[in-house]
Order: C-alpha cells, then structure tokens, then sequence
C-alpha cells in the first residue's frame, strides 16, 4: 500500500501552464468543451483542478518572478472528509482524497472547509471536482497527467513510504515544504520555493 | 492570496434565519404551555415549525444535486456537524411537529397531558441543538471569521431574539398578550447579541489576516449592512422597549417583534457574506 505524495519545484517552474492544460486534457476535456460552446462567460467561470498564479517579487533590478500552484493537497486530515455529511468525500487507501459524485449532493461544506481552496462546484457533473492525483492513470501504472507533461520535472510524484522515491527524498532533505502547517491538516504535496537570487 | 467566500448565499442566510427562528419560538412556546396557556402555545409551536420548516426548503434550494439529500440519511458521515444537524432539524420537525399540529387539526392525543408533554420536551431538547447547530455548522470550516467560538453564540443569541419576535407576531395576530418577562428577556439576547457582535472587532487587531479582511469588508463593503444591524437590530429594539413601557400599544410590540427578526437575519446575513479564506497561493 502506497501512501502517494507530489513535490512541486517552484525553482523549475516555467510557467507554462502545460500541467493546467494536461489536467483538462486528461479529466475535464467534455466540461471543457461545453464551456466553449456556452461562451466567454462560461469560459471564464471554467474552474480548473490545478492552476497557477503569478507573483512578481522584489523590486527593480532584483525582481523574481515565482509561479504559484494549486492543486488538492490530499492531506493526512482532511477538514473536507469530515465535514462531508453524507461521506462522499473520502480518502482511499493509498491517501488519495477523492469524492464519490453520486453521494455529492452539492452543499459545499467541503468548499468552505478545504484551507486551500482546492475545491469546487462542477456544474456540467453536477458534483464537487478536485484534483484526483489522476487515480485512474495510477491504476495503469502511469504518472499524474499534470507530472508526466511538465517539461522541466518540476512536478514530482511518487510514494511518501518508499525512502527510495525521489518525493521522500525531497521532503527528507528539508528543502519541500507543506503550506499551512498551522491547519493541522498534514497535507501530502509539498513545495520547494525559490532561493534568494544572489547579486 | 484572500478571497471571499461564495459558495454560501442568501439562501443559507434565509434557511439559519428562518430555522433559528423557528425552534426558539418552539422552545418559548412550550416552555409558556408548561406554565398553563395551552391553546395559543400549541399554536406559537406550530408557527416555530412552519418557520423550520421554511428554512429547510430553503436550503434544498441552495443544494447543488437536492435528489441526492437521501444520502444525508442513508449514509451519513457521522464526523460532519451538517450530518447531526439533518438529524437535529428531522426530529425537531417529526416531535415538534407532533406536537404543534393540534393547534391546526383535532388529533387523538391532543387531551392527553403526558403525551404532549413528552412530545413538547422532545421536540425543545432537539429544537435546542437545531439553534446551537447552526452556528457550530459555520464554525466547522477553514474561514476565520467563522471559525471561533464567538459565532454559535451569537448564532444562539439572535435565534432567541428572533424566536421572542415571532411568538410575539403570533400573539399579537391571536390577539394575545405577550408576556412583559418574555420581552424583557429579548432585550437581554440583544445587549448579550450587540456584546458577542461587537467581539469581531473588538478582536481584528490580534487575529489572522483573513479574520482582519472580513472585518474590514464589515466596515467597507457591508458597511451598510454593519450600520442596519447595530441601528435596526440592537439600538432601535432598545428605544421601541422603553417606548412601549411609557405608552404600550400592540402596535409597538409588532414593531420590536420585526426588528428582533430583522436583527437575526442582518447578523446572520453579516457573518456569512463577510466570509473570507487566506489561500497560499
């Protein structure tokens, strides 16, 4: 039993967008296609399970540029799995945080519970989506479509328990980060920030 | 990054009104039944329920898939306030609901005491957790503003109030009196409401960035909102009050009893759309 996790190198981070558009690709193609027949405005309401946000530091001449991404931190304790009142939140065996669509019946508890804002009301499913760490793809044996497309690797993913993967090595050598410690919620991806550009 | 919550609207606004409402004119009333007014009580119960009653369908509205609700029953996630709070709110409806429908159609316990009795005790120790629910639901969750003690209580406080205001509504339709003790203590949830109230921003200061947001959006955004509800809801209670000990009317008493209503609806609407989550991205 594997207990999956993903280490994002905000280092290696282009800003691409290549794993937004993979995750569309891989999860949400018809959502997708249906948002660009509604429209502009449907396009713009399009919610995405993965996406990045630009964040311009310092000031000229030392100015960085660090992309941002968000995506389901599948936590150890998830505030979304116990508030769901009919337990279609779920975390499988593996860690993986999941929502069962059936049982969703739309009162975005979860929404307001996740600290991360990973969650969100589809309405073309008419269920919550998030980030599945592409469960499907690893029941193929394949990497997360948002991890196998990133063409800098700055996405890695694999399993916390194996001290072999390159994900607990990452995390053991201090340099990955979990975001929001003080929730308590131990989540499992983690994040390597930029260093500070000598002059 | 902060951001506002908007997944919660209106509609959950009305349904924590209207519920709050109901089960503390629910608990008024059977507690005025226990002290010998039966036949107007029975029918305070059954304006709390028909109150209740409308939160709920408020909420199905709200509900993004309404035909999966079933699930909330069948398999419920018993770790989840929303979960005990579908329980609370169900046999609130079912014992309170058995209990007030006297004071609509003849029904064969109605003369039997202790069947009343028992039902009006069941159905206020359910209504009781139904009012403490609805604050609790809010502080579950990873918005700061919310999440603190301070918002069940006050969610309690104003159910109160609302709850005197619509006993109050209902004796004055039944051209009943309504009971000095009863306003009396509306006017101690009020002072108790406007103290838990002014907290929020009492403690801005020394709380998180998103906590500080949403009282700054109380002040700028909602400012409008924020000014209503301590002029409507807390002062303007006061001033009816001491205008009705010099000269009582029942015109009066309608008015104090809207305002203890509209005091529930502006503070609920208040916590809610101030609403916001500190995201890391």
């Amino acid at each position: 039993m594997a207990r999956y996790g993903m280490v994002i190198d905000l280092n290696k981070c282009v800003g691409c967008g290549a794993c937004v558009m993979a995750c569309i690709t891989e999860n949400r193609r018809e959502q997708a296609l249906k948002a660009i027949e509604e429209g502009l405005q449907a396009l713009e309401n399009f919610k995405k399970r993965t996406y990045i946000t630009t964040h311009i530091l310092g000031t000229y001449p030392n100015v960085g540029i660090v992309y941002m991404h968000m995506i389901c931190q599948h936590c150890e304790n998830p505030p979304c799995v116990s508030v769901c009142p009919t337990g279609a939140s779920y975390k499988t065996r593996d860690g993986i945080v999941l929502v069962d669509k059936a049982k969703c019946i739309g009162c975005e508890y979860c929404v307001q519970a996740c600290p991360y804002g990973a969650r969100f009301w589809d309405p073309y499913v008419r269920a919550i989506d998030k980030c599945t760490f592409c469960v499907h793809r690893l029941a193929k044996g394949q990497e997360p479509a948002c991890v196998s497309t990133c063409p800098t690797g700055a996405r890695v993913f694999g399993n916390l328990d194996d001290p072999g993967s390159e994900v607990s090595r990452l995390v053991a050598s201090g340099a990955a980060v979990a975001l929001k410690k003080e929730e308590g919620t131990s989540p499992k991806v983690f994040y390597v920030f930029p260093m500070r550009r000598r002059r | 990054m902060i951001e506002v919550q908007h997944a919660w609207d209106i509609r959950i606004v009305l349904d924590l009104t209207f519920g709050g409402m109901g089960v503390a004119a629910f608990i008024i009333a059977f507690l005025y039944y226990l002290r010998g007014e039966k036949e107007f009580n029975v029918k305070a119960a059954l304006a709390g329920m028909i109150s209740l009653l409308i939160g709920l369908l408020i909420l199905v509205t709200h509900l993004g898939k309404p035909e999966a609700a079933l699930y909330t029953v069948l398999s419920p996630n018993l770790s989840s306030v929303m979960a005990w709070g579908v329980f609370f709110n169900i046999l609130a409806l079912v014992f309170g609901g058995l209990f007030a429908l006297p004071g609509l159609v003849k029904l064969p316990y109605a003369g039997n005491e202790r069947v009343m009795r028992l039902l009006g005790a069941l159905g206020s120790a359910f209504s009781f957790l139904v009012m403490a629910y609805t604050g609790t639901l809010l502080a579950r969750t990873s918005i700061h503003l919310w999440r603190s003690p301070v918002t069940p209580l006050l969610f309690i406080l104003v159910a109160l109030s609302s709850g005197v205001g619509l006993c109050a509504l209902v004796a004055v339709a039944l051209k009943k009196d309504v009971p000095r003790e009863l306003v009396d203590f509306s006017m101690i949830t009020t002072f108790l409401a406007f103290v838990t109230m002014t907290l929020y921003f009492a403690v801005a200061d020394i709380s998180t960035e998103a906590f500080r947001y949403s009282v700054h959006l109380m002040l700028s955004e909602l400012a409008g909102a924020t000014a209503a509800l301590y002029l409507l809801g807390f002062i303007a209670p006061f001033a009816v009050y001491f205008y009705n000990r010099k000269k009582p009317s029942r015109t009066n008493l309608v008015v104090l009893a809207v305002l203890l209503i509209l005091q529930s609806l502006l503070a609920r609407f208040l916590v809610v759309y101030a609403g916001a989550i500190e995201l890391p991205w």
